[in-house]
């Protein structure tokens, strides 16, 4: 084994740059990451004032790595609801990360499938938000790609589960006055705040918004998938035929 | 143990999601034609969830209070201003805090 390890060693000759790439990642993400503390925060202890047992409740978050989707799979248990309607409501909430992982799989096309199936799991807004604006410009070779995607995930992934898992075991029981709940839309409107820049992202955030609230009528969690339709449809429809430029910011 | 079956089964299916178009993409791109479709996403998407989080609850019209609302209402200004996400917190805590406590 460590034989291997050490033949492996020198036939990577961009260690140096990809180490540069995975701490440029990490770094880039830090402002998100730093965002979603409040948010792991929150749910855990959503979690901490559940039903849930100490061990589902720390699962829960690995397992689905998607907090807008746990709150609700968190909330819809305690609530007691029927358990296909829990797994539907959680799926339509995550129905966007096909969209997501539709824009972020053409960077890796190259790699192997056992590589390009680990770079899924941690496809996520934040993902997203940052390494597609990075990837855009064009400086990023194949495997600087993947070695910058790699450091954010880790750093993204990591704190997200280690400050919810320190909330839910801790029992973190922030007092009602501190308002912690307002923590994940907090998180989610800073995404939101950042994405609707231009005519076209700004159509679909609008539409996106008023259709969650109008059509929540709408089953199984149903409203959040139609308004994210409806925004799509909307925005793309508003676009003038001008390339999308997203901000490197 | 349903709740482990509940859990296990929004696990795979959310990262059947994840996964699906790493593996249905290959080595191609998207088609041009998805090229604005696919600009919007994001900004539809988190705005959906973000009209949910805020103005509905236990399936109908339901807003969370109003110094919460105006607290993210001013983190989505701040942060449209600054470009950085954590300033919707630095923000958005503080009025939500100050209008409770004059509300």
């Amino acid at each position: 084994m460590t034989d291997t390890a050490a033949d492996d060693r020198p036939t990577v000759r961009s260690a140096p740059a990809s180490t540069r790439s995975m701490a440029d990642g990490a770094r880039d993400i830090t402002p998100m990451v730093i965002g979603v503390i409040p948010f792991a925060l929150a749910v855990g202890a959503a979690i901490g004032t559940s039903d849930l047992s100490t061990a589902e409740g720390l699962a829960s978050g690995p397992i689905i790595l998607a907090g807008s989707a746990q709150l609700a799979t968190v909330q819809m248990l305690d609530a007691g609801a029927a358990p296909a309607i829990i797994v539907l409501s959680a799926l339509v909430i995550n129905a966007r990360l096909l969209l997501y992982g539709a824009s972020l799989a053409p960077w890796f096309a190259d790699r192997p499938l056992r590589t390009r199936l680990l770079l899924a799991v941690p496809v996520i807004d934040q993902m997203h938000f940052t390494c597609s604006p990075r990837f855009e410009r064009g400086d990023l070779d194949e495997p600087g790609r993947v070695a910058y995607y790699t450091g954010a995930a880790l750093w993204l992934c990591g704190a997200w589960i280690g400050v919810q898992a320190a909330a839910v075991v801790v029992g973190a029981r922030a007092p009602e006055s501190m308002g912690l709940e307002v923590a994940a839309p907090l998180a989610m409107v800073g995404l939101l705040a950042k994405s609707a820049t231009g005519r076209s992202p700004t159509v679909a955030a609008v539409v996106g918004f008023t259709v969650a609230a109008v059509a929540v009528g709408v089953p199984l969690h149903g409203s959040v998938l139609l308004a994210s339709v409806a925004g799509i449809c909307a925005g793309s429809i508003a676009s003038p035929g001008v390339p999308s430029q997203k901000d490197a910011s | 143990m349903s709740t482990w079956i509940v859990l296990a089964m929004i696990g795979v299916g959310t990262y059947t999601m994840r996964v699906s178009m790493f593996v249905l993409l290959g080595g191609r791109t998207l088609p041009a034609w998805l090229d604005r479709p696919m600009a919007v996403v994001a900004p539809a998407a988190v705005a959906s969830i973000v009209g949910a989080m805020t103005l509905t609850a236990h399936g109908r019209i339901d807003p969370i209070d109003p110094a919460q609302l105006m607290a993210v209402f001013a983190g989505f200004v701040v942060v449209r201003r600054s470009g950085n996400v954590m300033h919707a917190f630095a923000v958005g805590m503080p009025t939500m805090w100050t209008l409770q406590f004059i509300l």
